[in-house]
């Protein structure tokens, strides 16, 4: 049997590179964490603005809310959130037929969900023990 | 000292690479905008050797403050940001005279070599992009706009914006001769007839946002 700890630690993993937010922080765990809490505040209000409506109330604002999360994920190592972003404005920016685009903006909001879940404490206890581990 | 400019639109971006620089004692962060308008500003008071400039900003796109950043009467080397990696996008920025073009997911890493490789004056990419680059090598780039020279690229930019070509001989110094003749070079380099075709090719390829017209 897997025990919790394991499995807490492997789902953290998934949901945040810490290696990489501590390289785009300059290796400052202070400055890693005052923007690892940005991002999730971000992602809170992203929440909100991401559904279907919102693409056809107004595309620009629902691609330029998808771009920020595209660009601040990939460089912070919410790769999983940066990943899926890509994905959904590409076929924004392509004009892709709604059967292309909804799994693809299900897929970001599932990687949303997954960044929230464990709250803000635990990602933040999960980057800081990860680097504890790569200064000792 | 080599001094930078940082222009992105996400505040949590700057702050991280403001860190990732300050480990370097040859670099200094001398501004950093989050719009394309306030760096075209910034960039003739400071003068920086260096502007990192992110493609896909509000106003002004990347493309168009890389070309308008390096007709000032001291151009600094302009590295991209970007998580844009595929064609047509490096191949547009370099064909608009950047000489670097970082990957967004490795600028931690790379920003630093890219400062000091295009100080030098030597071209800077990503090791990810190589790819999308020789695209462009063996001619299979469909991005039609790479044709253009700077000050073409330049000139169509503002032309799909609405500028007048009276109002943009005032604004490039030039008369409205000039501007006419480019107008006509950059119609015959893309094959299209007018300023509609121009303007429906620029949102086709992303230099103009729907919502900027």
């Amino acid at each position: 049997m897997v025990h919790p700890w394991v499995t807490n630690v492997m789902r953290l993993g998934d949901v945040l590179n810490a290696t990489q937010a501590l390289a785009a922080a300059g290796d400052d765990p202070a400055v890693a964490e005052d923007m690892v809490k940005r991002f999730l505040t971000i992602l809170a209000t992203a929440r909100a603005d991401l559904n279907p409506a919102e693409v056809l109330r107004d595309t620009e604002r629902f691609r330029t809310c998808v771009h920020r999360l595209c660009s601040g994920g990939l460089y912070l190592g919410f790769e999983r959130i940066g990943t899926a972003a890509r994905t959904l404005e590409s076929h924004l920016t392509n004009h892709a037929p709604p059967e292309e685009t909804a799994p693809a903006l299900t897929a970001l909001n599932e990687a949303i969900q997954a960044a929230l879940e464990p709250g803000e404490a635990a990602v933040l206890a999960w980057l800081k023990s990860s680097a504890n581990s790569l200064t000792h | 000292m080599i001094t930078v400019m940082l222009v992105d639109d996400q505040e949590l971006i700057r702050i991280g690479l403001k860190a990732v620089l300050s480990h370097d004692p040859e670099i200094k962060v001398v501004a950093d905008l989050d719009n394309g308008l306030d760096a075209l500003r910034q960039a003739r008071v400071w003068q920086p050797d260096v502007a990192v400039v992110d493609v896909d900003m509000p106003e002004l796109s990347g493309v168009e403050v890389t070309v308008r950043l390096l007709t000032l009467p001291h151009p600094p080397q302009v590295i991209v940001l970007s998580v844009l990696t595929q064609p047509p996008w490096p191949q547009r920025l370099r064909a608009a005279g950047a000489r670097g073009y970082v990957a967004k997911e490795r600028a931690s890493t790379d920003i630093r070599e890219a400062i000091h490789t295009v100080h030098q004056g030597r071209t800077y990419f990503s090791p990810t992009l190589v790819d999308s680059l020789e695209a462009v090598g063996s001619g299979s780039s469909s991005d039609p706009l790479v044709v253009l020279s700077n000050r073409e690229l330049e000139i169509f930019t503002l032309l799909v914006k609405g500028h007048p070509p009276e109002d943009l001989a005032r604004l490039l110094h030039v008369s409205p001769k000039t501007i006419y003749a480019h107008r006509d070079r950059i119609r015959n380099k893309l094959g299209v007839r007018n300023d509609v075709e121009m303007t429906h090719l620029a949102i086709r390829y992303r230099l103009l946002k729907e919502t900027t017209l």
